[in-house]
């Protein structure tokens, strides 16, 4: 099929490697909110780029299904969405039951217990770091904090943290040449991420969860284990906790470091007025970063949406990207500010049954990483741009080259 | 009125306790408990607390 539209194409992953298209994004707020984007492989879709347009799915799982056919734009067999689901990919009942297992674990209070760990965590992250002097900030120290708080809460050994890191590298990176594996191969459609890694992070849960088995403890996987799932929904689950709470908060994270380097003076701000400003200035760095740019819901009816009809079957595709900087919500929304006051960003969901769920610890990471980077009378310098992921998914940084200046 | 809370969905956020924190209350650990019958009078914060949970685990009752 031959796309005509003088609009963006949202499904081509190459309109997202220089970056994010904010121009294009802004113009199909302006001009046509609730867009129809035709797709070379695929029957197209729309693309919902106002906040309370994006607000109004979300908040309505009656009418745009999570479960009839995923969360992700790429059109799947009824089988394989069904063999690669977790609860994010599902509709009530059953996303309730499964989100209810380890609900009260991710609670502000539950949550809040974990702090001293996630200081530990920074502060050994950045002491190993920062003395090599110039070094690839994703790798030492982006992608480390939240994979080290992960394995902390999981009960993952050290000795195995540097292997989840590398599968989820390949589980993620899927639409990106540099780490795809047989990209182009049909036979992984009924794995999470269309990716043969997925295997290889079944088999990582698996190998937790016979531990937990044997010897219970009052973690999450003990709480899984003891649910009685079945082997496919915990493998999935596993899936779901290791990339959902770890690939986002590193690319908030690096986006965090970026945006703090090309505004110094906000830079300056939020250093000398960390105990006031730190958790205003996590809120904007959510908002500036916003590690996944879309998500998907499919039209459960015949429903109408922004004015437009929008027809039972059809996918819409909400572009939190755009929400975040939709003008009608937020003033001056191209501007980063660190004491920006109300934010209401929708980088975690515009709220609704999927809002979510690790929300309060990737806030926790976020404002203890850069409390901790500010106070050490360093700085770290970009020495090369960012080097983005290929994809329309996750607003992802593979490198970011930093050197140290005392 | 009645107010219901899915527990299975709630996760303390405290946005229905800004709102109306004489009917919503964290207690202990963290968990929501909150007046079951309030009068009608207050139906304007009900609504308002139902549409600020990130969750849509409030859900009002005639």
């Amino acid at each position: 099929m031959s796309v005509t539209s003088d609009f963006i194409d949202l499904s081509d992953h190459d309109n997202f490697v220089d970056a994010v298209p904010y121009v294009a994004l802004a113009r199909l707020r302006h001009e046509d909110p609730v867009h129809w984007n035709p797709e070379r492989t695929g029957r197209g879709f729309w693309a919902v780029t106002r906040y309370e347009d994006i607000r109004a799915v979300h908040r309505n799982p009656e009418a745009f299904s999570s479960e009839i056919g995923g969360t992700s734009l790429e059109d799947l067999e009824p089988e394989h969405v069904e063999a690669r689901k977790s609860m994010i990919d599902m509709d009530p009942p059953r996303h309730d039951e499964l989100r209810a297992l380890v609900n009260r674990r991710f609670t502000p209070k539950a949550v809040g217990v974990w702090e001293g760990q996630v200081r530990k965590v920074v502060r050994e992250v950045l002491d190993r770091a920062l003395p090599m002097g110039e070094f690839d900030f994703v790798r030492e120290i982006a992608s480390e904090i939240p994979m080290q708080v992960f394995a902390e809460i999981l009960g993952v050994p050290q000795e195995e943290r540097r292997e989840i890191i590398e599968i989820g590298d390949r589980l993620l990176g899927n639409a990106d040449p540099e780490f795809a594996v047989e990209a182009d191969d049909d036979s992984h459609r009924h794995l999470p991420f269309s990716s043969p890694a997925a295997l290889d992070m079944f088999a990582f849960g698996r190998r937790i969860a016979e531990e937990r088995r044997h010897s219970s403890r009052e973690d999450i996987m003990s709480d899984l284990v003891k649910a009685g799932l079945t082997q496919r929904e915990m493998d999935v689950y596993f899936v779901l906790l290791a990339t959902a709470g770890n690939e986002t908060t590193r690319h908030t994270i690096s986006h965090g470091l970026v945006a703090l380097t090309e505004h110094p003076e906000q830079r300056e701000l939020l250093r000398s007025r960390y105990a006031e400003l730190g958790r205003s200035a996590t809120e904007e760095i959510l908002r500036w970063a916003t590690p996944v740019h879309h998500f998907r819901r499919t039209a459960r009816y015949d429903t109408e949406l922004g004015g437009r009809e929008i027809m039972a079957g059809d996918k819409v595709t909400t572009w939190l990207v755009s929400g975040n900087r939709d003008e009608a919500m937020f003033q001056q929304p191209d501007r980063f500010d660190v004491s920006r006051q109300p934010n209401p960003h929708m980088t975690f969901g515009p709220g609704g049954i999927h809002h979510c769920l690790g929300a309060h610890l990737a806030k926790l990471e976020i404002r203890v990483t850069f409390e901790d980077l500010l106070s050490r009378g360093v700085e770290l310098e970009l020495v090369g741009p960012p080097e983005r992921l290929r994809s329309n998914f996750f607003n992802g940084i593979k490198r970011l080259p930093v050197r140290v200046i005392r | 009125m009645k107010v219901h809370v899915d527990m299975n969905l709630c996760q303390s956020h405290g946005e229905c306790v800004a709102i109306a924190p004489d009917v919503f209350e964290l207690g202990d650990d963290d968990m929501l408990v909150w007046q079951e019958e309030v009068p009608d009078d207050r139906r304007a914060d009900m609504e308002a607390a139902a549409n600020a949970c990130p969750m849509m685990a409030i859900r009002l009752e005639d």
